[in-house]
């Protein structure tokens, strides 16, 4: 095997981890702060690809209205059921927090049934994306790396966001000391709102970028949930950095997984979990 | 300018507040003096609207406290320096302190970051440093200015001089006595009676959530008997 297909399988792993990242990104964010695990966040990235294809394939939008119109619809959504139904119960056990959450994975499944109907044929690459590239002497996606550049443009706008502006040094300290920090005179409230609609609002950006490539049921919620917590066990629950390991850890594993080991390619992720929980039970990179 | 009456509070079952009545006025210094457990910490708590009475009025310069969230409480000029520090271990020193300073209401007045630097060079020299690399006293320091760079119109402040080498807890005195001529009123809620007597005008004895005594602190510092069955342990 030569060089240039390492680096080129090196590149579809890469794509498969933005893509995963998009997910684990707002879940592990969400967890860091408010202190919630949303098993419903893979239902918020289903929604914004159904979304995403309304506003893109059906409606007849611009591509780059689409997305955007799809991760604020999917925000407004997750500041509403921050503020009407996981604020009462923060202060319960976490197994609450499942129960509740996992009830909106189902109900969010049936809605986009009702709403949406069975199977529909996925959207043409909008225009600009079409097409492939000569990458190593073979062909990638242009859209794909699209979806790369978007999840690294993600990544680096959250540390940003959070490292450099003082909003989220509120959110930091918010995160670190609730109380101490509302009587600083910080409305908790409001900031856990907000930070929720934000973490929904990537995933439904996430979803809503894979409207053109890949059919969307309403099971795909579940299916990529549970990838986003192998993800954020690996990288440690509540931690930024660690999500964004864990999704290239998980991407690789599964991209070379597919080259040398392809009999066990879907095992190999999560014999990676199981070793991470045996000798680093805390994830790579521990704490929010 | 403070003014609680008949406040009651629990956690849970348990009564820890059985009908707190006491005044704090504009610019004095007040201290809440008891044994551990006695309700001085509820007390502050409830104030500041983290723990919510069962019972009774908080009146704080005309606005009715009861009911308000801490960060309501924090925007009408109410600041908080609790016992444990709780300094944010993400941000660095100058970071904890110009939040405090950001996010109250008006925040305006005559604790900048400079003079709380002035007061207390250690936090200067530590100042890109993260805020839980400080050791215990420093901490202590960090709590204070965090509380004063808000400037507040009450601060509350809880043990202020605890775990303090009796060097430092000089220092804290000077820094108490500064406050309280800057115009911001204070209520203590202390155990140290010797630190108390030499920042506070008037004192309250709490015992088992109830005020036993009200009086000068010189008067209660005089007064043996009260001293050795309310204070000394």
């Amino acid at each position: 095997m030569d060089a240039a297909t390492l680096l080129y399988q090196g590149l579809v792993g890469l794509n498969v981890a933005m893509s995963l990242w998009l997910v684990a990104a707002g879940l592990t964010f969400a967890f860091g702060v408010l202190g919630i695990l949303n098993f419903a966040h893979g239902s918020l990235y289903m929604l914004g690809a159904y979304l995403g294809f309304t506003f893109y394939g059906s409606l007849d939008l611009d591509f780059w209205l689409a997305l955007p119109l799809a991760a604020v619809t999917v925000g407004l959504l997750g500041v509403l059921l921050e503020r009407f139904f996981f604020r009462p119960i923060y202060h319960l056990d976490e197994a609450y927090h499942l129960i509740l959450t996992f009830g909106f994975v189902l109900i969010l499944a049936d809605a986009v049934r009702i709403g949406w109907g069975g199977v529909f044929l996925i959207p043409p690459l909008p225009s600009g994306l079409a097409g492939t590239v000569r990458i190593l002497g073979r062909g990638f996606s242009v859209y794909n790396l699209f979806v790369i550049a978007a999840g690294l443009a993600v990544a680096v706008a959250l540390w940003l966001l959070l490292d450099r502006t003082w909003w989220g040094r509120k959110v930091r300290a918010t995160a670190s000391d609730r109380e101490m920090a509302s009587t600083l005179g910080i409305d908790t409230h409001r900031l856990f709102s907000v930070v929720f609609g934000l973490a929904a609002a990537i995933a439904g950006l996430g979803g809503a970028l894979s409207i053109p490539v890949q059919v969307v049921t309403p099971g795909v919620g579940t299916a990529i949930i549970i990838e986003a917590f192998i993800i954020t066990v690996i990288g440690g629950l509540g931690n930024l950095s660690g999500a964004f390991v864990g999704a290239l850890i998980v991407g690789l594993a599964t991209a070379y997984g597919i080259l040398f080991f392809p009999a066990i390619e879907l095992f190999l992720v999560y014999l990676i979990m199981a070793l991470v929980l045996l000798f680093r039970p805390q994830g790579l990179f521990s704490g929010r | 300018m403070l003014e609680l009456d008949e406040v009651t509070a629990a956690y849970g079952k348990s009564q820890v507040l059985q009908g707190i009545s006491l005044h704090v006025d504009e610019g004095e210094v007040v201290a809440l003096l008891g044994r551990n457990g006695a309700g001085k910490t509820t007390t502050l708590r409830t104030v500041m609207g983290l723990l919510p009475p069962s019972g009774g009025r908080i009146r704080f310069a005309g606005d009715d406290l009861v009911g308000r969230p801490p960060d309501a409480v924090a925007r009408l000029g109410v600041g908080f320096v609790p016992d444990d520090r709780r300094i944010f271990a993400p941000l660095t020193v100058e970071e904890n302190l110009v939040l405090a300073q950001r996010v109250a209401g008006d925040g305006s007045g005559p604790w900048t970051l400079a003079r709380v630097y002035e007061l207390f060079p250690a936090l200067s020299e530590q100042r890109g440093q993260g805020g839980a690399t400080l050791s215990g006293g420093q901490q202590k320091m960090l709590a204070l200015g965090r509380g004063l760079v808000a400037n507040p119109r009450l601060l509350l402040l809880d043990e202020a001089v605890e775990g303090l080498a009796p060097i430092v807890v000089q220092r804290f005195v000077d820094v108490v006595r500064e406050v309280a001529t800057s115009g911001i009123t204070l209520l203590l809620a202390d155990q140290n009676l010797r630190f108390a007597r030499q920042v506070a005008q008037r004192g309250y004895i709490i015992d088992k959530g109830r005020i036993e005594h009200e009086d000068d602190i010189e008067a209660i510092w005089r007064d043996e008997r009260l001293v050795r069955r309310y204070l000394t342990v």
